[in-house]
């Protein structure tokens, strides 16, 4: 893996920036308000299409200020925004547990992803394992092929989505410090032994 | 006690022309059965209909007069759909029923990104209704905040998930001298 060369791309100082992919309705704005939920969200920014949480979360016991961006609706255009991807640290790829299409899909997220931020880590997540509890026996081949741990998640009863966040936030920073693959590493080795 | 504990939704009717919704509600305490009537005047054929039963779910002017508050917004939902069938000249009751069983159903092969907004929005509408039923939230004696489950593999890896398979099949194959291509057909 080549270290991340993005001295020049990626603020060094504010907010780390998450953001979240994948199909309408797989989830994404559900698993945001799942892990704000205790939290005062100091500014929810919600400019056309995208919706903006600021965020100041514990991790490691160190305290990060974060930015979790969310499409809201840009999906159907085919086409984000680039300002969406621009100095984003990290990002979570989501699809749905019940719906196929949008597992399939994942390879087109993950192309607009990186045509703009080729190296920043990603994290993926199948959601809605409430209601389809035999995907949680299933390995999936498009994370393991681009080298990014998979949660098991439900926004409903909040299955894992405080640790998917948390790990999100860590990979985050690793980016920004410069050591993503060590991080991406051990997030996948504690993943594995569980 | 506050007046939402006094009314028990009955039953709902519609009459097309002029677009109507009736509900039947028993006011708990004098036991009355009532009826309300309510007529939608600016609804029409173009009426974007999951839009207008959140109005009308979460109509604040009207404030504890407001009965559709008791009623779930998926039945408005539906409900509003055969307002604006009815619109239709000549529709019969049977297409009626068709194409609500049609409105009510959730195809997961469809792409979702490629539909308008009102049609996405009733589609995540239906998909609420389950994730209402199994939510767990901040008010529930069960709410934990960090869920961890790790879902460990059965015996053995774990199976690699049916939908990364493709039809076209890549497989390993046994040289066999019998069916071994002879050079000369190349040239």
């Amino acid at each position: 893996m080549s270290e991340p060369t993005t001295k020049n791309n990626s603020s060094t100082t504010g907010p780390l920036k998450i953001i979240v992919l994948g199909d309408s309705a797989v989830g994404k704005s559900k698993l945001l308000e799942r892990f704000l939920i205790n939290s005062y969200v100091g500014a929810r920014c919600s400019t056309f299409a995208v919706n903006i949480f600021k965020h100041t979360a514990k991790v490691d016991g160190k305290q990060f200020d974060i930015e979790f961006w969310d499409t809201a609706g840009q999906e159907k255009f085919n086409n984000i925004h680039h300002s969406y991807f621009h100095q984003a640290d990290a990002c979570i790829m989501i699809f749905d547990a019940t719906r196929k299409i949008t597992y399939k899909n994942l390879d087109r997220w993950y192309n607009e992803l990186r045509d703009i931020r080729p190296h920043i880590p990603c994290l993926c997540v199948v959601n809605k394992v409430d209601v389809a509890m035999e995907v949680t026996k299933k390995s999936f081949s498009f994370p393991k092929k681009h080298d990014m741990p998979l949660y098991y998640v439900s926004a409903a009863d909040g299955t894992n989505v405080v640790r998917l966040f948390r790990d999100a936030i860590r990979l985050a920073n690793a980016y920004r410090t410069g050591d993503t693959q060590d991080f991406i590493d051990q997030v996948l080795r504690e993943l594995e032994v569980g | 006690m506050s007046s939402s504990t006094s009314i028990k939704m009955q039953k709902l009717g519609v009459r097309f022309r002029p677009p109507t919704i009736y509900l039947f509600y028993t006011d708990v305490s004098t036991g009355k059965l009532r009826r309300r009537t309510v007529v939608l005047d600016d609804f029409t054929k173009d009426s974007d209909i999951t839009d207008y039963a959140n109005e009308l779910h979460d109509d604040k002017t009207t404030k504890k007069r407001n009965l559709f508050r008791y009623v779930p917004l998926r039945r408005l939902e539906r409900l509003l759909f055969v307002v604006k069938e009815g619109l239709t000249a000549n529709i019969s009751k049977n297409d009626i029923e068709k194409k609500l069983r049609k409105f009510d159903e959730l195809d997961v092969n469809e792409d979702l990104n490629k539909l308008d907004d009102g049609t996405l929005k009733h589609k995540k509408l239906i998909m609420n209704e389950t994730f209402e039923k199994n939510r767990v939230d901040p008010s529930s004696k069960n709410f934990v905040y960090d869920v961890v489950v790790d879902f460990e593999p059965t015996p053995g890896e774990k199976q690699t998930s049916e939908w990364d398979s493709t039809d076209e099949i890549e497989e390993d194959i046994k040289q066999d001298d019998d069916d071994f291509e002879d050079d000369d057909d190349f040239k």
